[in-house]
């Protein structure tokens, strides 16, 4: 937790000036999963502000600030699902097509140590961003939250509210699709250079 | 088999895991904070919000109404009920009008002389007479 029990009951009483300090507390790491959820810079800040108006409006109705975290996931996951259909609602260029330009471009500037080590991360990201874009948006966003958020399986409990046993289980198939996609397109990545870590 | 697979989780994990060290947590703009009590106060403000509120303040005076109704309709019901029970000790008929009035009327038919089983005359008989 990064704020006080107590801070979170006086926000929940009315309290701005504890609700402030509940965003400044927690504004970075929400920021940064709905970037990593959404992979869109320009709307990060858009869906982060959407998430605390939505949590400054529901939280009445948090029963105890001991499931604050997993509630404040939830209504981020939510705003992501939001955003997420609304782009469908009006496609646009995907990232990762732009992206690819990117890759090559940088393999052509590939001299110096540091332009390899940036070749290699834009090679993760490009890898990443392929896999996942090749599941479903559920399937996605638990995923991230388990593997990259790093959340147990009792705050996914919390986030979800699903039992731990379905969670284990909708998490394996989820993986059992990545690594499908990742066997189908190893071909592609092998012909650019595998960018999966070694098991040493 | 199964080895390649818990490889290939393990390999799948720590992708992402390396991901994430690409993606830190960034620092958010100068104006995110001001940005979202800007929108509590514009949400605070929108008539959809006045609308959930007038709607709540609805539901709870349904409700208390539905209450106070209650409330006053129940003792009455009691007492209706506590002089059925004692118009049934009493050995009265219990029931309406219309209960009444039927049972009445079934009392008054048994003890009538006029519903004898009826006989009707065709006229045969009187004929067969004849004919014998």
């Amino acid at each position: 937790m990064l704020v006080e029990f107590e801070l979170i009951e006086k926000a929940k009483n009315g309290d701005d000036a504890a609700f402030g300090q509940i965003i400044q507390a927690y504004r970075k790491r929400i920021l940064g999963t709905i970037g990593r959820l959404l992979r869109k810079p320009e709307d990060v800040e858009d869906v982060g502000q959407e998430v605390f108006v939505r949590l400054y409006y529901s939280l009445d109705q948090l029963r105890t600030p001991e499931v604050f975290e997993p509630w404040l996931y939830r209504l981020t996951v939510n705003a992501a699902y939001d955003y997420l259909r609304r782009q469908k609602r009006r496609p646009e260029n995907r990232m990762s097509d732009l992206s690819e330009q990117q890759v090559v471009m940088a393999d052509a500037l590939a001299g110096t140590k540091r332009q390899a080590e940036e070749v290699r991360r834009t090679k993760i990201r490009e890898t990443v961003h392929e896999l996942l874009d090749k599941i479903s948006d559920e399937d996605r966003i638990l995923l991230m939250l388990k593997e990259v958020e790093g959340l147990s399986l009792k705050e996914l409990e919390g986030v979800y509210k699903i039992k731990e046993n379905a969670l284990k289980v909708r998490l394996f198939r989820a993986r059992q699709r990545v690594l499908k996609a990742l066997g189908s397109s190893e071909g592609r990545a092998d012909a650019r250079g595998s960018v999966l870590p070694n098991a040493d | 088999m199964g080895g390649d697979h818990y490889m290939e989780n393990d390999q799948l994990g720590r992708l992402l895991q390396e991901y994430r060290t690409l993606h830190p947590d960034a620092e958010p703009g100068a104006n995110f904070v001001p940005g979202v009590w800007q929108r509590i106060e514009a949400r605070r403000n929108s008539s959809p919000l006045w609308f959930l509120r007038w709607a709540k303040a609805c539901v709870v005076a349904t409700i208390a109404l539905a209450l106070v109704m209650t409330l006053f309709v129940l003792p009455r019901y009691q007492q209706n009920a506590l002089q059925l029970g004692a118009v049934q000790q009493a050995g009265l008929q219990p029931g309406n009008y219309l209960d009444v009035l039927a049972a009445a009327d079934s009392a008054a038919d048994a003890a009538s002389p006029f519903y004898e089983p009826a006989s009707l005359e065709t006229g045969f008989e009187t004929e067969r007479e004849t004919i014998e």
